[in-house]
């Protein structure tokens, strides 16, 4: 008998935990949030000359500092996701931290750092249930980088607020 | 039974545990492609002077070099026996078959030192010397990385122009489309 009435409570202990924890997730009901790349990041063409950096803004426009000489002709983009989830859920967007990021063409590599986004730190889906994130950065040119096709990838994270 | 129970309760509980870190398990991760191309910067360098040779004016005319190194007078201008004129040429260098600007500039005038005296120049160019061109070239393409500009030009000559080595300085700069 008194075996019986632990049994009792325990497992009342236990279903009282269960409901805690279903009423306490909500995402249990949520969509899950997807990103995908529509377009990757470019800086374009341009000259190391003596060396400096060239911005792409996240609104995709491409500007260079010290002695890098843009080439018009070649020009750069900001890179875009595109993010489904939740309609009207606000989210957080995390980017590569500085020191991360290499474009690398053989055995030569240049730094991609400060990125940026917009929006900026926080999204907010659509009543559809999309937003495009667009994604921005500085890559860092040495002095008479060597010249050739550099190239590499990058992590963007999504997350409901 | 009492023992049982409590593991049951302990092995829900992970569950739930888990289960509190449902906001992570909706974090969605994408990568994309980030690219860059370094070319080789793009140099000019003079081959060749633009050399009108040597002439007299026994009255006023012109005197033509033509990028294919063709001479030309009109009026009274006259080669020397045995002169004879270049175009100059310019060696353009860079990266593949990018295309590029072109902009003329320098002197609108050759001169002597002595008294000032001038001479009106005006300058046609091309890319391939052939010859004929009535402007100055404003574009071109490279090809493995290399073209050569060519640059003549027509001297306006005065009566009895005065006797003199005139000189003046052709500059042609090149920028990348």
């Amino acid at each position: 008998m008194q075996t019986e009435t632990v049994l009792k409570t325990d497992l009342a202990r236990v279903f009282t935990a269960l409901a805690a924890a279903l009423m306490a997730a909500p995402p249990g009901w949520a969509l899950d949030m997807a990103i995908a790349p529509v377009q990757g990041l470019a800086f374009g063409k341009f000259s190391a000359g003596s060396g400096g950096s060239i911005t792409v803004s996240a609104g995709g426009v491409r500007s260079a500092s010290a002695g890098v000489i843009l080439v018009p002709s070649g020009a750069g983009a900001a890179a875009q996701f595109s993010v489904t989830g939740d309609p009207s859920r606000t989210y957080a967007i995390s980017l590569p931290a500085n020191g991360v990021v290499f474009l690398t063409s053989g055995a030569n590599s240049m730094a991609v750092n400060n990125f940026t986004s917009a929006p900026a730190l926080s999204g907010q889906l659509s009543v559809g249930g999309t937003q495009t994130v667009r994604v921005g950065a500085t890559l860092n040119v040495s002095g008479n980088q060597p010249h050739g096709s550099y190239s590499g990838v990058f992590n963007v994270t999504v997350n409901y607020n | 039974m009492n023992t049982k129970m409590n593991k049951l309760a302990v092995a829900l509980a992970s569950v739930i545990a888990l289960g509190g870190l449902g906001s992570n398990a909706y974090a969605a991760n994408a990568t994309a492609a980030a690219s860059a191309e370094v070319i080789v910067p793009i140099a000019i360098a003079k081959i060749v002077d633009l050399s009108f040779g040597r002439f007299s004016s026994l009255a006023a005319g012109t005197i033509k070099v033509d990028t294919n190194n063709a001479i030309t007078v009109t009026g009274g201008v006259r080669m020397a026996t045995g002169s004879t004129g270049t175009a100059a040429r310019f060696n353009v260098s860079g990266d593949g078959s990018n295309t590029y600007s072109i902009s003329h500039s320098g002197s609108a005038e050759l001169s002597e030192t002595g008294e000032g005296k001038t001479m009106a120049l005006a300058k046609v160019s091309d890319l391939t010397a052939v010859g004929g061109a009535t402007t100055e070239v404003t574009s071109g393409t490279l090809s493995s990385g290399s073209q050569s500009i060519y640059v003549g030009g027509t001297l306006t000559v005065g009566l009895n122009q005065k006797q003199a080595v005139y000189t003046g300085n052709v500059i042609v700069t090149v920028e990348y489309n």
